[in-house]
């Protein structure tokens, strides 16, 4: 679903991405670990076209993202870091406009029903977004995946600044993503999240892919050992 | 219209609704903008009755004057008053600059009275608070501050992101912005506006109406493109700062620039390069010109000489009457050149206001607007020519009878005396005013150069978003 060949990005004299090689597939939560500036979230500003590459593709469910970078942006939901939405609307009158930038008109029942899908409890719904939380507002950006029927999930940091709670039931919906076939790739710092959530995780350093391990065939100590090593080295 | 563009524009308009400063601002503008339609109107009414009450009793004292020789008639004069313009409630123009009110006597084309602008105080040199001044000037400070935040705003928050990773491109994520304050803006001046053509239509003669009518339907359009124009700006600038402090402060130094800076040198550089003479420097210089030895008289040798005759007491008619008539006409030849040479340098000034309006969209709105609401220079130069047209006339009947009925003497004939009838068959002056086509006519250089402005705006903002940076 997501590919990346020899994916290149320079801001004058740094090399923020040297030569990504990366594939995610449909149903698969792929995370990105590595310290700042290891050119996590250029990755995927370069996925979502908010930078032109300097060199190399990023393919999304076939197309290259540079050629179609609208069309790339319809296929993908993605949330940032600090997720935030127009505070004086509801959630669902939110959810309705960036749905309908997407291309999708929704009743508001729909709406409803995609924010009780990922997870945002029916009071809210007609609360102004300005009283969310940050988790709340991120289950918002994922109602907002389900509304547009995004084939792939951008995350930024998502877990940052969660209690652990609220990352716990981010992660188990991230998974549940996963299972109905949306190909996630989730920045982060959080190794313990990471090896929660993600099926493989990929870890970075100044821009380069140093490795990518399968989280199955490891524990939460050998990850954060590896990391660490990279991190060194 | 695609319905993505009618989403991004409601969005606007409901955002702006909910927005408890947009709000304040909203009734700050709308507040201000009917007080100054209804200051106007006020104004316009009180000055209407003002100056029919003055006509009517001019006229009943000038047909009241009793027994007298016409000549003396003639420089007891009368008052010509230009009619009050019905959509001067909307924009005064150039009157209280230039006044309304001449008195017409005999040898001399006087220059205006009473102008409203010689008692004004040093603030009301910024500017009337007319509705013309309040949309000119405060209108855009109004979009400033409704809509500076618009991409740079949601580009800190974050949000702007959100928006584009929807697979919306920023072209039209901008034109939808662009249509949602345009139509905010229009709604919140249907108001004020209508009370303006209300205004307008109660102060117009009954036959001017629809003239009125479609004057207003062009100055809408003219509005329209200057708020337009504003708006396009205002996100143009915000789509390519990354700072909503920054977007405020550039705008700011953008208003300041075009709404007072070049307005300001505008000003300067039209008297500097077409400088007008300084009003009893004027009316000196044609005295002395009038009052020229050889140019006063027509000389006896000359008169005898003109009618066949040997005698003074040969010729047909009076040899004052002559000496009246060849008087007025050598000043008259005076005043066209020294008026024309005038308006000369006033019509130059204004064409270097036109100038100035490639560096600022409100100078041609300013020209459009004061020539659609028929308070230009040209509705002035025009009134002045009638007036004077008339004063010719009127002195010409008095010289005619003096010509007529005095004493065929070389010495001027004091004891000849006028009445009642001769006043009274004086006809009464009357201006009727300019058409909206004359309007147009003045006004479309103006029309055009706001509608390039409008085209520059849009094309910066399109420009603009298309290298809006998301971070």
């Amino acid at each position: 679903m997501l590919e990346a060949k020899s994916l290149t990005k320079r801001y004058g004299d740094v090399l923020a991405l040297d030569g990504l090689d990366l594939k995610v597939k449909e149903g698969e939560v792929f995370c990105l670990l590595g310290a700042n500036g290891a050119g996590k979230t250029t990755t995927i500003h370069l996925f979502l076209h908010f930078v032109e590459p300097t060199g190399g593709q990023a393919f999304v469910d076939g197309r290259e993202v540079a050629k179609n970078p609208l069309e790339a942006r319809r296929l993908i939901a993605y949330i940032p870091e600090q997720v935030n939405f127009y505070s004086s609307m509801t959630g669902t009158e939110n959810l309705g406009y960036f749905s309908a930038l997407a291309g999708f008109d929704y009743a508001p029942g729909d709406l409803s029903a995609f924010l009780r899908d990922a997870g945002l409890q029916d009071e809210a719904h007609g609360r102004p977004v300005g009283t969310y939380s940050k988790g709340m507002r991120q289950k918002v950006g994922i109602a907002l995946a389900l509304s547009k029927r995004a084939r792939a999930l951008m995350l930024d940091e998502p877990t940052s600044g969660l209690d652990p709670k609220a990352s716990n039931e981010f992660s188990l919906l991230l998974r549940k993503l996963g299972d109905q076939g949306i190909a996630v790739l989730m920045a982060t710092h959080d190794l313990f999240r990471a090896k929660e959530s993600g099926h493989r995780v990929g870890i970075m350093r100044e821009g380069k892919m140093n490795t990518v391990l399968d989280t199955e065939k490891l524990g939460h100590s050998e990850l954060e050992k590896i990391y660490l090593d990279h991190m060194a080295n | 219209m695609p319905v993505i563009l009618r989403v991004i524009a409601a969005r606007e308009g409901e955002s702006l609704r909910r927005d408890g400063r947009a709000r304040v601002l909203g009734w700050v503008f709308l507040i201000l903008t009917l007080a100054s339609a209804f200051a106007g109107g006020r104004y316009a009414l009180r000055l209407g009755q003002e100056r029919s009450a003055a006509w009517a009793d001019n006229r009943r004292q000038f047909l009241e004057q009793g027994i007298k020789n016409p000549h003396s008639a003639a420089h007891y004069g009368v008052y010509a008053f230009k009619p009050a313009q019905a959509l001067a409630v909307f924009d005064r123009g150039i009157e209280p600059w230039v006044g309304a009110t001449v008195w017409l006597e005999a040898h001399k084309q006087n220059d205006f009275k009473y102008r409203p602008a010689m008692d004004a105080g040093v603030m009301q040199r910024f500017g009337e608070l007319s509705p013309a001044f309040i949309l000119q000037v405060i209108a855009p400070l109004l979009i400033i501050f409704l809509s500076y935040a618009s991409f740079s705003g949601e580009r800190e928050s974050r949000v702007l992101k959100l928006a584009l990773s929807q697979g919306v491109s920023p072209e039209i994520l901008a034109w939808g912005k662009w249509m949602g304050f345009l139509r905010a803006l229009l709604v919140w001046t249907i108001l004020p506006w209508t009370a303006a053509i209300a205004a307008s239509l109660f102060l117009a003669e009954p036959g001017t109406r629809m003239d009125v009518l479609l004057r207003l339907g062009w100055l809408s359009l003219a509005y329209a493109f200057y708020i337009a124009f504003w708006i396009a700006v205002v996100l143009g600038v915000s789509a390519r700062m990354t700072k909503p402090r920054n977007t405020l402060l550039a705008l700011l130094g953008i208003w300041l620039a075009a709404c007072v800076l070049v307005p300001r040198f505008a000003v300067a550089l039209s008297k500097a390069v077409s400088p007008t003479p300084l009003a009893a420097e004027f009316s000196d210089q044609i005295s002395k010109e009038t009052q020229r030895p050889d140019s006063m008289k027509l000389d006896k040798a000359n008169a005898l000489r003109l009618y066949g005759a040997k005698t003074i007491e040969e010729l047909p008619v009076s040899f004052s009457g002559i000496r009246l008539i060849e008087g007025e006409r050598h000043g008259d030849q005076i005043f066209d050149r020294r008026f024309s040479e005038l308006f000369g340098i006033l019509e130059r000034q204004r064409d270097l206001h036109l100038v100035t309006g490639l560096a600022s969209p409100l100078q041609p709105l300013r020209l459009a607007s004061m020539a659609l609401a028929g308070t230009d220079l040209s509705v002035h130069r025009d009134f002045a020519f009638k007036a004077e047209q008339y004063r010719r006339a009127f002195i010409r009947r008095l010289n005619d009878d003096v010509l007529r009925n005095a004493k065929r003497q070389e010495k001027w004939d004091s004891d000849y005396r006028g009445g009642p009838d001769l006043w009274a068959s004086m006809p009464a002056f009357e201006y009727p005013s300019f058409g909206v086509d004359h309007a147009i006519g003045q006004a479309w250089r103006s029309l055009a150069m706001l509608s390039a402005w409008l085209m520059a705006g849009l094309w910066f903002m399109r420009n603009s978003a298309r290298r809006l940076n998301v971070d």
